[in-house]
């Protein structure tokens, strides 16, 4: 078959410039930049009304952006939507079918929008994508009967029957269970090593897991996007954690006088106090901090290690406009 | 997408792309589905059930020639006053339940266009309901008109009179879909439509008689005359080609307005 050819190494798939949608008073998506990269899971992030839904829809072709534009491997949205669509595939938040179908059909159906035939490929190519979400026992059924949950894996069926360049999935696991959630997961990262996959959630854990890229929006606004290993390092000075127990003064005198140490925060916990050490240079925090303060022989640490911040951290920090999110987030793990 | 060593890609552009695919699902949701079944057993009941109860019923004693004509009558009067309600009830959700369920939005998500989502609506509902709605219960009535009196319809005569059927259902179908792309609830819908058809019995008393040459009010009257040769008072061809033109216009409204709406 004669294909269009699949994005090249290292090409932005989408890539969007003051995208904005306004429904009369309201800015739903407010002067959006983005950029995502072949082949990687990327998280968009955002609590409810943020404008992720409203982006996917323009991206789409759903929905006309009142200003600025978006491109989908280099074709403009406004006017190549339909060569866009035959590389993209789609799982709305809320997957709605013909319920007097059965999934079998149904993936037939969307596959004949991709392919005239022959029919022998597009039945095996169906019962992949049945065996694929796990709905092969339940092909011939009508959707009528499905749960949520077997919606939502019919729609991840039928979002890559054409084996698309690019999936977005609106929402993909939130309306199923934990053992859902993960079968979503492991889908999402078999698919991505022909796929890019832009999915819009809100569960934070989901992108914690299987993401490289995220980005944040916050009342339409782009709040943050970067690989997620940056983002969780944290946007401000690395911040070391310590429990100690015993007379804690002598310790303190010494890192204010450490050079290198750009501020302490400190907080009782359980009869011990837990200090919070931002520091400017890692290296020398490395190599001194933990030394520095066992000089004193009355003082005994109980934990210590670098502050790991969680995607929760940063979201709330950022959603929230928390300042110094780098600097002592709601959470965080002493290694 | 990658390549897929056998697939045979769809290459349909502008309005048809997915045409096909759609109108294959709208003739299935007819014909593969036991909606066909109720359609033929509501319409055959009521259409030919009444066209049969005139026939065999026990008025004061006529010819049957004369009874032949009432029969032919019923048969215009009945399905135009019953049809045109189930050809409003059949089109009023069939794009309107689509913008609500979120379909629409799915099925337009893939290469297609939303000329061939509407026009496959517009193409399946009318080929279907006219199938059980016009088409049957007029071979019945030839059925019905030989067995009790041994006689059919003059064919052309007859012809001409089904086909003024058929544009009148054709028109209601079309301004329910139009309808459908504009208003938000089902019951504006039917309401604006069926309110547009019972206003032609009433209005064309108080309006000129010139209105009745630029509506299809006077369709389904001027069927029946035209079936039996009888003298209608005005040409039917301006009616006639007043639907035609105002189908036309609904059409493009619905597919104009369908292209702006946001899913």
């Amino acid at each position: 078959m004669t294909s269009s050819p699949g994005p090249q190494p290292g090409e932005v798939v989408i890539r969007t410039s003051g995208l904005t949608k306004s429904y009369r008073e309201v800015q739903a998506l407010q002067s959006l930049d983005l950029e995502v990269k072949r082949n990687s899971i990327f998280g968009f992030l955002g609590p409810n009304g943020a404008g992720k839904t409203t982006t996917i829809k323009l991206l789409l072709g759903l929905a006309r952006p009142s200003a600025g534009g978006a491109t989908l491997f280099g074709m403009d949205i406004a006017h190549q939507s339909l060569a866009i669509r035959r590389r993209v595939g789609y799982l709305a938040q809320d997957p709605r079918y013909y319920d007097y179908m059965t999934a079998r059909e149904t993936l037939r159906f969307t596959a004949r929008f991709f392919w005239r035939g022959p029919g022998p490929a597009i039945e095996r190519r169906v019962a992949e994508s049945l065996e694929l979400a796990g709905l092969a026992d339940k092909a011939d059924r009508p959707i009528r009967g499905f749960s949520g949950g077997e919606r939502q894996r019919l729609g991840i069926a039928q979002a890559q029957i054409n084996r698309p360049d690019l999936l977005i999935l609106d929402e993909p696991a939130a309306s199923l269970d934990p053992m859902g959630r993960r079968d979503v997961l492991e889908i999402m990262g078999r698919l991505r090593e022909h796929t890019t996959v832009f999915y819009s959630t809100h569960i934070l854990d989901d992108v914690q897991r299987v993401s490289d890229t995220v980005a944040i929006l916050n009342q339409g606004r782009l709040v943050a996007q970067a690989p997620i290993e940056a983002l969780l390092a944290g946007s401000g000075h690395t911040v070391y954690l310590l429990e100690l127990k015993g007379a804690i003064e002598r310790a303190r005198a010494a890192l204010a006088a450490a050079s290198w140490v750009a501020g302490v925060t400190e907080e009782q916990r359980n009869g011990a106090s837990c200090w919070h050490v931002s520091v400017t240079d890692d290296a020398a925090a490395e190599a001194e901090l933990l030394r520095l303060v066992l000089r004193d022989d009355g003082l005994r640490v109980a934990a210590f290690g670098r502050k790991r911040y969680d995607l929760e951290d940063v979201f709330m920090g950022l959603v929230e406009g928390q300042a110094g999110v780098g600097e002592g987030g709601r959470s965080g793990d002493a290694r | 997408m990658l390549a897929d060593a056998g697939f045979v890609p769809t290459v349909a552009l502008g309005w048809r792309a997915g045409f096909g695919n759609f109108l294959d699902k709208e003739l299935g949701s007819w014909w593969r589905t036991r909606r066909w079944l109720i359609h033929l057993v509501l319409w055959l009941v009521v259409i030919n059930g009444f066209v049969l109860l005139v026939g065999l019923g026990d008025g004061p004693r006529r010819s049957a020639a004369a009874k032949f004509n009432e029969v032919m009558e019923v048969f215009f009067q009945v399905g135009g006053f019953f049809g045109v309600i189930g050809a409003v009830l059949v089109s009023q959700g069939s794009i309107l339940s689509e913008r609500h369920s979120g379909t629409a939005a799915w099925v337009l998500t893939k290469p297609v266009s939303r000329a061939a989502f509407v026009l496959a609506k517009v193409v399946a509902i009318s080929v279907s309901f006219l199938t059980l709605c016009a088409l049957i219960p007029s071979l019945v009535l030839q059925g019905e008109t030989w067995v009790m009196w041994r006689t059919l319809p003059y064919l052309g005569p007859f012809l001409e009179g089904f086909g003024l059927l058929v544009l009148h259902y054709v028109f209601y179908i079309v301004l329910a879909i139009m309808l459908g792309t504009l208003l938000n609830s089902r019951g504006a819908v039917a309401g604006v439509a069926l309110g547009f058809w019972l206003s032609g019995n009433i209005l064309p008393n108080l309006l000129p008689k010139w209105v009745l040459r630029v509506t299809p009010w006077s369709l389904t009257k001027g069927a029946g005359s035209l079936a039996l040769w009888h003298p209608f008072p005005i040409q039917l061809w301006q009616p006639a080609l007043a639907t035609l033109v105002l189908s036309a216009v609904a059409l493009g409204i619905a597919l104009w307005r369908f292209e702006r709406e946001e899913l």
